[in-house]
């Protein structure tokens, strides 16, 4: 496996959920964008979102690849089963303040706090609890490098949707600076 | 050793050239001959309510009465919306929220507009302007080809790590709200996943320290925007005060200023002024779009922005020497008003509420004519739509077709309000669409009505105020009165049709 290959496999892990949570506000604040902006403008936010997304995954898969740096192509489905529920189990952590507001509009007063708390205990213990569950799982089946990498094939597909978004949305921000 | 108020001033001088190459563009219109400057200070959130001008308990405009003394001086002056976009945008362009369509946070007014505002009105003056709000800036970026001189508001900032100025001047509205939504706005969840904290983290480490720096002058923490901007209204002052004097004549400036808008950061020595003084208040009924804050907040958060008024109309006073001693105000028609009020009563706290009550609507205006030695009171009721038409009328321009607003009255003499008023929240609405979810408000003479549509808490609900026998509008006449208040709706539907735009 070439230096690229390995490093584009470190991109669309890093990629998938900086881009999955920046797709999801902005579709999330869409509805409210159309009613106030002209098209050209909420689809300008959009590439401006998704060509910060771009960097940032950029950014990310550099600092994993420096961290990593030593890795072996044997090793990298590890580093990749970690990135991938480290990313997914950021998500869900930016995802609290809506889970909290939620709770605080449909559960009654005195049940808020609670179970706000057990959300709360419940992230670090879960993330905790997938990360040992993977490491044990690579090491005990003999197909879970094989799956692994499978998963992140299915990645280096997103990340090609991703790619083609970002070139789009690169050339938009482009457009309407020069 | 040169310090940071000499810098401001070196560079009011030096930076005309570059930053109006990047942010704005010149028409080389011939300026009209012995057209006098026109400086308009606009200070957001200015309820005419808390100024001891209009009399307010607490003395929190003394200099703005000295300016009061030379001036024209507006008392019913209204706001035509209840918060920066629409107030602003109606303001500049001399038209009503529902023709104008600026209604929305970060909402620009319709296209019609880039060429009918202000600053086209007034080519072949040298037009500039500077905003701390970036709300203005907004709508002060879609007028730019008329403004030579546009500066963005992180110029004059103490601390501003933002990009869109830098980076993306020529599309800078939606950048910049790009930028606050990829960073997260205040409490708002960021599209960042990871880099948005950094920038957090940093932004806080830079607060906390320069708030050091400044504790003994500002106890509460320095003034922000709201946009992670950080900045010193004293320096915005100097600057002004450095460019009054190097402005090619004639000019047009407009200077939109941050304070006295919450979060409140007063100087160290109005910290507790009005302690002992009572704000005179009634207590009101809470409304059924009353805010989800403490009521114990309300008098506390009312204290400290009457204090931070008295800080900014300290700041004037600086401005308003200096264009004394430097003869401006020979040659310059000044402008001083707002663009909404704020609340503090009914369970309301600040202005983004659908309720168009007095202390949001009820701003000041003082116009000071070039020479002006005597003091004029106009108690007709006036709106922010009506400054426009006035200014090109006392500069022989011609009228502006687009503009609803009509020329300001000048004498005491004028006529008692026969022309209705109108005030609009409409948030809640799209762009373009018909006004479905909206609140109005109608001033005829005393009166004063408010309507809610489209509200499920509120629809089609009146209110109706004689605002001569009871200013703080607690004796709702609706029920007693249906006639006016069919008689002022019919106003309002007449009133709304869309301007003829060239």
């Amino acid at each position: 496996m070439t230096f690229f290959q390995r490093f584009a496999r470190l991109f669309a892990v890093c990629a998938f959920p900086v881009h999955i949570w920046a797709l999801m506000v902005y579709f999330y604040d869409l509805p409210g964008l159309m009613m106030r902006m002209s098209p050209s403008d909420y689809l300008a936010h959009g590439s401006y979102v998704l060509a910060f997304a771009l960097l940032e995954s950029a950014l990310l898969t550099a600092l994993c690849a420096a961290l990593t740096g030593r890795l072996t192509p044997a090793g990298l489905p590890a580093a990749q089963g970690r990135l991938f529920i480290s990313g997914t189990w950021l998500v869900f952590l930016h995802l609290l303040p809506k889970a909290g507001e939620r709770l605080a509009a449909g559960l009654p007063a005195r049940l808020v706090l609670p179970a706000f708390s057990a959300l709360l205990v419940a992230l670090p213990v879960s993330y905790a609890a997938a990360l040992l569950g993977h490491h044990r799982w690579l090491r005990r089946t003999p197909h879970a490098h094989q799956r692994t990498r499978a998963l992140v094939e299915r990645l280096e597909v997103l990340m090609g949707l991703y790619l083609l978004l970002d070139c789009a949305a690169l050339f938009n921000v482009l457009a309407r600076n020069l | 050793m040169i310090s940071r108020r000499d810098f401001l001033k070196l560079s009011a001088a030096l930076l005309a050239a570059p930053l109006a190459a990047q942010w704005g563009r010149t028409t080389g219109a011939t300026p009209p001959k012995d057209a006098p400057n026109i400086l308009i200070v606009l200070f957001d959130t200015l309820s005419a309510r808390h100024m001891s001008l209009y009399g307010y308990p607490r003395r929190t405009t003394p200099n703005l009465e000295r300016l009061a003394r030379i001036s024209t001086v507006y008392h019913q002056h209204w706001a035509a919306g209840n918060f920066t976009t629409p107030g602003t945008a109606s303001l500049l362009t001399g038209a009503y929220p529902w023709s104008h369509r600026a209604i929305h946070f970060y909402g620009k007014t319709l296209p019609a507009f880039d060429d009918n505002n202000l600053f086209s009105a007034f080519r072949g003056w040298q037009r500039e302007t500077y905003t701390h709000n970036n709300l203005a800036m907004g709508l002060l970026h879609q007028y730019r080809r008329h403004i030579e001189h546009l500066v963005p508001p992180g110029a004059l900032a103490l601390y501003d790590d933002r990009l869109a100025a830098g980076l993306f001047a020529r599309d800078y509205p939606v950048a910049f709200y790009s930028e606050e939504r990829i960073r997260g706005y205040r409490t708002s969840i960021p599209t960042s996943l990871l880099l948005a904290y950094l920038s957090k983290g940093h932004y806080a480490l830079r607060r906390k320290m320069l708030n050091e720096t400044y504790a003994q002058n500002f106890p509460l923490g320095l003034p922000d925007n709201y946009n992670d901007q950080i900045f010193l209204l004293e320096d915005a002052i100097d600057w002004i005060i450095a460019r009054s004097g190097h402005l090619p004549r004639p000019f047009l400036a407009y200077y939109h200023l941050w304070p006295p808008h919450e979060p409140s950061a007063p100087r160290a020595e109005f910290v507790g002024a009005f302690d002992d003084t009572p704000p005179g208040v009634p207590d009101k009924p809470l409304h059924i779009f009353r805010s989800n804050v403490p009521a114990q907040d309300i008098p506390r958060e009312r204290t400290h922005y009457d204090e931070y008024l008295a800080y900014a109309d300290a700041e004037f006073g600086r401005l308003l020497d200096a264009l004394q001693a430097n003869g401006r105000l020979e040659d310059t028609l000044v402008v001083l008003t707002s663009d909404h009020g704020q609340m503090f009563e009914r369970g309301i706290l600040g202005h983004i509420t659908p309720v168009l009550y007095e202390p949001l609507l009820h701003i000041p205006l003082l116009i000071h004519h070039p020479g002006q030695q005597e003091r004029i009171d106009i108690h007709t009721p006036t709106s922010a739509v009506d400054l426009l038409p006035a200014l090109t009328r006392w500069n022989a321009l011609p009228p502006l077709a687009y503009a609803e607003g009509q020329p300001l009255p000048q004498t005491t003499a004028s006529p008692a309000g026969e022309r209705p008023i109108f005030a609009v929240d409409a948030k809640e609405n799209a762009k373009t669409a018909p006004l479905t979810t909206a609140t109005f408000a109608v001033r005829l003479g005393d009166y004063k009505l408010i309507h809610y549509i489209g509200y499920p808490q509120a629809d089609g609900v009146s209110e109706l105020y004689d605002l001569r026998s009871d200013p703080e509008e607690l004796r709702d006449l609706s029920r007693a009165r249906p006639e006016l208040v069919t008689a002022l709706l019919q106003r309002l539907q007449s009133a709304r049709k869309p301007p003829a735009l060239p």
